[in-house]
């Protein structure tokens, strides 16, 4: 009988005046089961379960059905995914631009629309510009070939960019960012892929109001450079 | 990882990090809003309530590694509070036909039997609901036979194990109250369920 549950914190017992004096001792084997029962009164009532079998029954019965109610009954519900679509329309914590997105979500997914359709205008006819001007300079450099792309070191914030970009691998890589360059050679290209609100920043029409300031071309793609940052609108294989 | 790793990878952005604490406690969420409520459907949207609003309030959680302890009593608010707007629309209707019920001190203890409870407690019998079924159920049969008081404070003190003074502060009644409707509670129980003990 010594083993109580220790998780309740005892308080004093004031038994109710009006029980009889066996109600007042079931009462006080309740309180013993749940280890609430005050420390002057335990040792009598211990004393009197080892005693009384009807009392140590209704202890045994007071603990059977405090764990059958602690235990849980298997569910074989899972709300996680409820619940968690619910959370996702919460702004982020610590996420200012979750933030503000969230607060107007149906204006900010039409502004970013709006963005992104604008920016893809500007930079397809910057393209078209570009290739055009390479083809001319092709044409009237033929025979030369470059190794890579040279570009103007521009400065971005805190990132310093290479001075000699080299652009490799296949296929079409659209919309990268020279970020930085740590090899000796300074033609590494280290690349950003842009989505959410990173693309949201970058397609910024306060950012890209002005036409890009000059341009070069390799092969199929084409680079255009601001004052702000340097994007790569199409990359073709070397 | 504890609570407070998932707390606080929610507070740096990481709505994942809340997706691990909805899987370790919905359950138990779940059960203790089924056993105030005794309903499946009711219990399930209180507990998805109380996970959106733990989320919008984890800022001010002052201690994460207590999660657990402070969304229960999150649903035990939220299941207590739509219990008794429950009872209270219950009662708009029925106001004549109640009248003299509620002029007795018990009323608000009695147990609303066959109202807003599944069909297994509606039955209001639970020795008939032990032929087949899970003890689990047997048991939610005969809290839902209970006075309300005493369901709720069996409910808290027993099976979430909040603290007594908690108990009477949650139920707005004293701590001696508590403590005697734990006891009538259980000993009832007893009775309800003595083929199955």
């Amino acid at each position: 009988m010594s083993q109580h549950p220790q998780h309740f914190q005892a308080d004093s017992l004031e038994v109710p005046a009006h029980l009889p004096a066996r109600q007042r001792l079931e009462w006080e084997v309740a309180q013993l089961a749940d280890g609430t029962l005050a420390a002057p009164r335990r040792k009598a009532v211990e004393a009197a379960l080892l005693s009384d079998a009807e009392l140590r029954s209704s202890y045994e019965a007071h603990r059977r059905l405090s764990g059958m109610l602690r235990k849980l009954p298997p569910m074989d519900v899972d709300l996680a995914g409820e619940i968690m679509r619910s959370v996702r329309l919460e702004p982020a914590y610590g996420d200012p631009v979750a933030t503000a997105a969230g607060a107007s979500q149906g204006g900010a997914s039409s502004l970013l629309e709006l963005a992104r359709d604008w920016w893809l205008t500007v930079t397809a006819a910057a393209a078209a510009l570009v290739v055009g001007v390479g083809l001319g300079s092709a044409l009237f450099n033929a025979g030369e070939s470059e190794p890579g792309i040279a570009v103007t070191p521009v400065e971005h914030d805190d990132s310093q960019f290479a001075s000699t970009m080299r652009v490799a691998g296949p296929g079409e890589i659209l919309r990268q960012q020279q970020a930085s360059s740590d090899s000796a050679d300074g033609r590494r290209l280290l690349a950003i892929t842009v989505s959410g609100p990173e693309f949201l920043r970058w397609a910024d029409p306060e950012l890209n109001s002005s036409l890009p300031e000059s341009a070069v071309v390799f092969g199929g793609s084409a680079v255009v450079e601001t004052s702000r940052e340097l994007l790569i609108t199409g990359v073709a294989s070397p | 990882m504890e609570d407070s790793e998932w707390v606080a990878d929610v507070l740096n952005g990481q709505q994942a990090g809340f997706e691990k604490l909805v899987r370790k406690y919905q359950r138990q969420a779940l059960v203790v809003s089924y056993r105030l409520l005794g309903n499946h459907e009711d219990a399930r949207d209180i507990t998805q309530d109380a996970f959106v609003k733990a989320y919008r309030s984890l800022d001010t959680l002052e201690r994460p590694a207590a999660f657990g302890g402070w969304l229960m009593r999150i649903v035990t608010n939220l299941s207590l509070n739509y219990r008794r707007g429950r009872r209270l629309r219950m009662a708009q209707p029925m106001e004549g036909a109640m009248a003299d019920q509620l002029g007795s001190p018990m009323a608000a203890d009695r147990p609303m039997r066959g109202h807003g409870s599944d069909s297994l407690a509606q039955s209001g019998r639970p020795e008939r609901a032990v032929e087949g079924k899970e003890l689990g159920d047997a048991l939610q049969a005969a809290l839902n036979q209970l006075p309300e008081k005493q369901r709720q404070a069996l409910v808290l003190f027993t099976m979430q194990e909040m603290p007594q003074k908690e108990v009477a502060q949650t139920l707005g009644c004293s701590v001696e109250a508590v403590k005697w409707h734990v006891f009538q509670g259980r000993k009832k129980l007893r009775e309800l369920l003595k083929d199955t003990m």
